[in-house]
């Protein structure tokens, strides 16, 4: 109840917020905005808007991470609101769990708009397109299933770079803690070509970063998966659990290590 | 075993990074249903020390019971209420959202927690605000808004940290009745101010604390009257002459605009000093004893650089 309480006032905070209005409302222009590239695209109108909409989700998803995360604790403990909350019967990891599930439910609320208007606008496009362009039977099934399952792993990308968020919100002012968690989310992405590089790097010292890296940086590489949504090709359930187990996991380290600091924390 | 609302032994706290001394060695003991004033200058220690009661602050060494259990028993805040020095609130929540909010946070169901926001924000006189945010309101506002929360879950001990500063005298007044209102109900209170007229009327036990220790600690009828007495009686029409031959005899003359004003400890001598003043043809305006507040008392104990 009482994490239910936290939660549910960080999701009024950010519906509250005009600044988070105005990243939705962008992200949804950019969504509508992806037919005008796919008709330079040469008769590849579908898998443009798919990639294109999936990246802006992304992108604004990120965003609206970034913009809560970064604030999330920070600004209870820099504006005291905190100190009333900490005062009640509440144990400090009940608070960073309620501040947490607060910005997942904001990070699901975000993806399901812009995913729902994304979804809505790719329909309509090829409910329109020629009879001999359209997409149907087992491919419009595979098209629509690797679609939601790219939304899905958006969303688990989403959580992982919000947990990142709060637990740089916890030992650094907003500024610096969006700046980490960008360039987290940034080296996440390329994270499968830093392993590769540990087969060519000779110096071992270098080897061993690159290791360290690949182990401790979230591999946030595998929950994109826009290439196979734009070509219809939907994963195994296997890759998708295996995305969620991932996740969870790594939100449940870096949550710890915030609750750890966080409890040791002079108010 | 009888335990307290409040024990506190040795407490030391020493802030980290720069190595200050915050707190050192601090005791004292708040019983039950007492009204305990927490005195001292800027930066004795008083809103530290309410800090660590609150486990905001973790101290460095000593002993912090409350009912028995140790202060980092998260379960012993659903018996406390807490006003923070210049409490703040999410300023996008209307007064009645914040209360629901803070009753949610105490275990209160929806109902429940409905009904007691509108009868706390009635008791400091909110009721008016209560659909009016928080990011509008005054510090005075907000002062109310936090006795407010803090009175939500009928808590046995109140923790007020300058709960009467940024109030006009109307608020004051308010807010000084629901304090003696919750006193009467039986609860404890431990109250820092610096508004010593307040804490002479509200408390019955004051601690005075300075550079981090507690340099005393008593009901405030005995450290006031181990204090002096003094009556000032107040003249008009009195000469120079007459004013001078009488400055011999009393303590103190401070001549004012028209009027003579003396003071005297010995009130034996006051009543010979009246007659003489009549006899020299002067008007008497006024006889009052004065009694040493506890605003004087402070003063004199933190001029003596606080020792006791």
């Amino acid at each position: 109840m009482r994490v239910g309480a936290i939660a549910a006032n960080t999701f009024r905070e950010a519906v509250r917020n005009k600044v988070m209005h105005a990243i939705v409302g962008l992200a949804l222009i950019v969504i509508l905005c992806s037919k005008a590239l796919a008709w330079v695209s040469a008769g590849e109108d579908v898998k443009v808007m798919t990639d294109m909409g999936l990246a802006a989700v992304t992108l604004f998803g990120v965003l609206v991470a970034l913009f809560s995360g970064a604030n999330l604790l920070y600004k209870e403990v820099d504006n005291r609101t905190s100190y009333l909350i900490l005062s009640k019967p509440l144990r400090r990891y009940e608070f960073i769990a309620g501040k947490y599930l607060g910005l997942v439910l904001v990070l699901l609320g975000c993806s399901v708009i812009m995913s729902t208007v994304h979804a809505g606008y790719l329909t309509t496009f090829v409910a329109s397109m020629e009879e001999e362009e359209v997409l149907r039977g087992e491919m419009l099934r595979s098209f629509y299933l690797a679609l939601g399952q790219a939304y899905f792993l958006i969303f688990l990308e989403l959580c992982v770079v919000a947990a990142l968020g709060v637990f740089f919100s916890v030992i650094s002012s907003p500024v610096f803690s969006a700046i980490a968690t960008f360039c987290t989310f940034f080296i996440g992405h390329g994270l499968r070509n830093i392993k590769d590089l540990t087969d060519v790097v000779e110096s071992q010292a270098g080897d061993l970063i690159l290791k360290a890296m690949y182990w401790v940086l979230p591999g946030l590489f595998m929950f994109d998966i826009k290439h196979y949504a734009a070509y219809a090709q939907p994963r195994s359930l296997g890759t998708i659990l295996g995305c969620v187990v991932y996740a969870v996991c790594y939100c449940i380290v870096i949550l710890t290590l915030t609750c750890v600091i966080f409890r040791r924390r002079q108010l | 075993m009888e335990t307290h609302p409040l024990e506190i032994e040795n407490l030391t706290m020493i802030y980290g990074g720069k190595g200050q001394k915050a707190l050192s060695e601090l005791s004292l003991t708040v019983s039950e249903k007492e009204v305990f004033g927490y005195l001292g200058p800027n930066g004795a220690g008083k809103t530290t020390t309410l800090k660590i009661l609150v486990g905001l602050l973790r101290y460095t060494s000593g002993s912090v019971r409350m009912f028995g259990r140790n202060v980092g028993d998260s379960d012993v805040r659903t018996r406390i209420g807490f006003v923070p020095e210049d409490p703040r609130f999410y300023e996008y929540l209307t007064a009645g959202e914040t209360l629901r909010f803070f009753g949610r946070l105490l275990g209160l169901e929806g109902k429940s927690a409905e009904e007691k926001a509108g009868k706390y924000l009635e008791t400091v006189g909110l009721s008016y605000a209560a659909d009016t945010r928080v990011g509008k309101f005054s510090r005075g506002m907000r002062q109310r808004l936090g006795l407010a929360q803090a009175l939500l879950n009928g808590p046995d001990l109140l923790l007020l940290d300058e709960p009467l500063s940024g109030l006009d005298p109307v608020g004051r007044a308010q807010i000084r009745d629901v304090i003696l209102e919750q006193a009467a109900t039986g609860k404890t209170v431990f109250f820092s101010s610096h508004v010593l007229p307040d804490v002479e009327a509200i408390c019955s036990r004051v601690g005075i604390i300075c550079e981090g220790r507690l340099r005393e600690s008593g009901t405030i009828e005995e450290m006031l009257s181990k204090s002096l007495e003094t009556v000032e009686i107040v003249v008009s029409g009195l000469s120079e002459a007459a004013a001078a031959s009488l400055s011999e005899d009393v303590d103190a003359v401070r001549k004012t605009q028209n009027m003579h004003v003396l003071s005297t400890t010995d009130s034996g001598k006051a009543q010979e000093i009246l007659k003489r003043i009549i006899a020299e043809g002067a008007a008497v305006e006024s006889v009052s004893p004065r009694r040493e507040t506890l605003e004087d008392y402070f003063m004199r104990r933190m001029g003596s650089g606080g020792e006791a």
